[in-house]
Formats: C-alpha cells, structure tokens, sequence
C-alpha cells in the first residue's frame, strides 16, 4: 500500500508540472523566484542585444536613409515616432493580456508584469507625442495639431493614466491588480473602437492634408531602418519590462525566504 | 553616408533642431526607463537587508537577555 | 419551468429598478442636481464664449453634448456609494440571480432618473444657444441613445471605485476616455442635421454602441463589483 500512498502524494506536491512536461514552463514562469534568477541571467544579454540594434537603426536612418520628397529631413523623426507610437500600442495589449491570464489563472506573476508594463507604456506613449508634435511643427506649421493619430495618442495617455491611478488607489495589493487588469480589459475593447472613432472623426473636419508616416509609398532604403528600429524598441521594451517586474517582485516578495537569502549571499558574497 | 559632412548632418537643411531635439527628448525617457528601476532595486535590496539586519539583532538582544537572567537565577 | 426562470431573472431586473426608482423619488432634490447643473453651466458659454448667435450656433451641439457628459459624470459617483454605504451591495452580491441583471436594473434607474431628464431639457438648451431647428430632433434622438451609453459605461468605473473614500474624480478619469466616442458621434449627429445631411447613419452607429454598451458593460460591472465591493 505504501507505493500507492507516495505516488498519491507525489502527484500532489509535485502538482502538473510532473504531469506534463509541455506545461513546466507555464508553471515555472508564474513563480517569481525562477523568474528573478532566469531574468538576472538573460538581463546583460538582452540588454546589449538591444543596444546594438538600436544604435544600428538610429544611425542607419538618422546619417544613411535618403531624405523625403515632400517632408525634407524632419522625417527622419519616423525612426523615432513609429516604433515609440507602435509600442505604446502594443504595450497596452501586453498589459491587458497579462492582467487577462492573472485574473484567470491566479497568477500572481502576470499581474506584476501588468502593474510593471503601465509606466512604461505611458513614457512610450509621451515620447510618440513629442516626437509627433516636434515633427508636426515643420510639417503643418504648428507644434499641435488635431491630428487622428495623435489625438489617438492622446486618449492611449488618458487610458494608461487611468490604469495606472487605480494601480495607486488601492492599498489592498489583490484588490489593484484585479481592478486594474479589469479596467485594462474594457480598454482593450474600446481601443480599436476608439481609434475608428476618431478617423472617422478627423477625416469629417479635414480633409486629408499631409499625413505622417505615409508608410505604402516607403521606398526600402527608408523602410529598412524603421524595421530595425522597431525590432530595437521591442527588444527595449522587454528589458525594461524585466527591470520593473524584478523590482515590482523584491517589493511583493521581500518578506519571503528566497529574497532574504538573495541579499544575505550577496552581502557574504 | 547620405549627407556631406558632419556639419551638414548636425544642420539636416534646417530641420535638424527638430530632428535632434525629438531624439535628445526620446532617449533621456528610454534611458530613465532603464536607470529608474536599476536604483529603485538597489533601495529595494537594502531595505530588505536593513531589516534582516534587525531582526538578527533583536534575535542576538533575546539571547544575551535570556542568557543574563538565567545567570541572575542561578546565582 | 422557462416562465419560471424568466420571472426569476425578471425579478433581479425589476426589483432593483423599482427600488432604485423609488429611493430617487424620494431623493428629488438630489435628482434634480444634475439637471440644474446642465442648464447653469449652459448660461455660462455666452457670458464666456460670445453671445451673438452666429458664433453660438456653431457651438451650440458640441456644447450641449459636453455638458450632458459632464453632468452624467458627476451622478455617475453616487450609483453605488449608497448601496456600499448601507450594506444592500453585499446582499445584491450574494442573491442567486445573476449578478448583471440586477446592475442592468440600478443601470436603468440612473439614466431614468439623469439621461432622460438630460434629454428632454435638452431642446431647451439648444433653444438658449439657438441651435438651428433642424438640430432639435437630432439632438433629442442622438442624446436620448448616447446618454445610455454613458449610463453604462459609467457603472463600470463606478464599480471600479465603489470601496475608495475619494472615489468621485478618479471615476472621471477612468471613464472620459471611454466617452470619447459617444461624443463624437453624438456632436456628428445634430452637425449633419444642421449641414442638410442625412443624420441616420451618425445615429446608427450610436444604437450599436448602445447595443454593445447593454451586452457588455453590466458584465464588465459585475466582474469589478466582485473585486472591489468585498474589500
């Protein structure tokens, strides 16, 4: 009898990812400790990783890319707005995705990187308005103009500060994550409604001036830096990600035994 | 390289104070994106090591006390 | 055994529209805040904007529309407090009928007691900011719809703020947003019907908002009052 009682039990502590190895992964991301470690050994290279291409795109497209027809150099500043703008785009549906799998399997880990993508999201979302408005300035003339896109901008601003108040609100740490991946969530559906509102909207009081970032038209010497410069934003994004859920999990996690015997190695160390 | 000279980069036919501005203006942000939390999590690790400082100390305070009085009583 | 799950889930929907309705009627006063609010802030576009009536009529249906807004927002606070207040949330929380009808009904309750009163003062106002004539129906018709979307919109950054002491001007902050399509169809409405153009398809694609708004909203309501109202 004694077998079957230590395979009972050993399915029980060892829980699926003894089960099924195709899940392990899935299990281990959600535990923070593996997280922190794996995250601390991939941190340099990603980081570098990242240098290098963005170094790569900004001077491919500032020195190298052939200047505009129409716009003249200020549109170099697309190497910069167009990947700041897709990321600050991208990043919210990161965000509400991982709020999304918090609130259905529990995970702690997701919320962190919710709460963690917030910030971030809302700087990329700032740098694609200066930049629009900086590029604005020698394209019609003046440094804001009701643009769709930067209007679209805009109200991403307000969604990411909405989400990021009620981060703050609650003392209650379960309480904000599950309020705020819910807000994230009904953001997540009202965006693309949003943003058809609002060409819809600007196409009815303007007709169709210069638009920014007339990408069919993009002859390739100036399409391949903007790759390379999106590619180099994506790798940005997941560095800084990591950044702030490392540091969103020492907060949530000091109290724990691994943190404390982290700190004590180092400090003996 | 596209443009000349290095002057003629710098200037990009007069739309360089923008080009540049927006690109000085976007990597102070990416790059206290990345330092922000580099220091924050330095905070972060020596709070925790200041309180497994205390509660080490107040473990050693609970011994040398619990040593005194049984000290004090056998005597 | 259907009629007897259809009066059961009716009874969550009407229930909780009686009440809400009974509770505002005795409250006049603080029902009729909002509409009092629309009309003063109304007299204070002419003494701030111009009062010739040439500017004023340009104005006139974005105007009106940004007040309603505003006045939604400011009754969208108290749809909860209350309840949260004196326990009735909890109990709405734990009854067996599924949770969104009875938010459907208390949803229902606000836009009677805001939307509705928004909308009929509503030609009163474009009266005041001489709105073309042609504005009126349009204005009515695009409010009676777009007031019902902000209702429920609304509840939904309610409940995500029901259990916060300061709750009020956060909810405004999370919801503006979600707004911003309301108001532009809503304004797009009367400005085609003042332009001479055929004002039905703005306001079709109000009644699919107000379609997806009753769908989902009450759920997304749901979801949150779980979350907060326990803490």
């Amino acid at each position: 009898m004694s077998w079957l009682s230590d395979k009972f039990s050993s399915t029980l502590s060892g829980g699926p990812s003894k089960e099924s190895p195709s899940w392990q992964w899935f299990y281990r991301l959600g535990s923070p400790r593996w997280f922190y470690q794996r995250s601390g050994q991939w941190l340099p290279w990603l980081s570098l990783v990242a240098l290098l291409v963005l170094a790569t795109g900004l001077v491919w497209g500032l020195a190298f890319a052939p200047e505009d027809a129409k716009q003249g150099n200020s549109f170099r500043i697309i190497y910069i707005h167009v990947p700041a703008a897709f990321l600050a785009q991208s990043g919210y549906f990161i965000m509400a995705i991982a709020g999304a799998i918090g609130l259905i399997w529990k995970m702690k880990m997701s919320y962190m990187v919710m709460k963690a993508a917030a910030p971030i999201g809302a700087v990329l979302t700032f740098i694609a308005l200066f930049t629009g408005a900086v590029w604005g300035k020698p394209t019609w003339g003046a440094y804001w103009v009701w643009d769709a896109r930067i209007t679209s901008m805009l109200i991403l601003l307000f969604l990411y500060a909405g989400v990021m108040a009620l981060q703050y609100a609650y003392h209650s740490v379960d309480a904000a994550s599950r309020a705020s991946a819910i807000l994230a969530l009904v953001g997540t559906v009202n965006i693309p409604i949003i943003n058809k509102s609002v060409d819809w909207w600007y196409t009815l009081h303007q007709p169709a001036t210069i638009k920014l970032t007339s990408a069919p038209s993009m002859h390739m010497d100036m399409f391949m830096p903007l790759l390379v410069m999106i590619v180099g934003f994506y790798l940005f994004y997941a560095v800084a990600l990591i950044l702030h859920t490392r540091n969103e999990i020492l907060r949530r996690e000091r109290k724990t035994s691994w943190v404390r015997e982290l700190v004590t190695a180092k400090a003996g160390g | 390289m596209y443009f000349e000279s290095f002057e003629a980069l710098l200037n990009m036919s007069g739309h360089g104070v923008y080009v540049w501005s927006s690109l000085a203006v976007t990597l102070a942000a990416m790059l206290w994106l990345v330092i922000a939390p580099l220091f924050k999590q330095r905070a972060l690790l020596q709070e925790v090591n200041r309180d497994i400082q205390r509660q080490q100390d107040r473990e050693l305070a609970a011994k040398t006390a619990s040593l005194s009085d049984s000290h004090e009583e056998s005597n | 055994m259907a009629s007897q799950a259809a009066r059961k889930m009716d009874s969550g929907f009407a229930a909780w529209l009686r009440r809400d309705l009974l509770l505002a009627y005795r409250r006049s006063g603080e029902v009729a805040s909002p509409v009092i609010f629309f009309i003063m802030v109304s007299t204070l576009i002419p003494l701030g904007l111009t009062p010739e009536a040439a500017q004023l009529e340009k104005v006139a249906a974005g105007m009106i529309w940004v007040m309603a807004l505003l006045a939604t927002l400011l009754s969208m606070d108290g749809l909860f407090t209350s309840d949260y207040q004196d326990g009735s949330l909890e109990q709405m929380l734990i009854t067996p009928q599924l949770l969104p009808l009875p938010l459907l009904g208390k949803i229902t309750a606000h836009w009677l007691t805001t939307g509705l009163p928004l909308t009929l003062v509503s030609p009163l106002l474009g009266l005041m900011l001489s709105l073309p004539s042609v504005g009126y129906l349009p204005l009515v018709c695009s409010l009676a719809l777009g007031t019902v979307c902000l209702s429920l919109v609304g509840a939904v950054g309610a409940a995500l703020t029901v259990s916060l002491r300061k709750g009020g001007l956060l909810l405004s902050l999370l919801v503006m947003p979600f707004y911003m399509p309301v108001i532009i169809f809503g304004t797009a409405t009367v400005s085609y019907a003042v332009d001479g153009l055929n004002w039905l398809p703005p306001l079709a694609i109000l009644g699919a908002m107000f379609a997806a708004s009753v769908a989902l909203c009450p759920l997304a309501a749901a979801g949150a009052l779980r979350v907060t109202a326990s803490n």
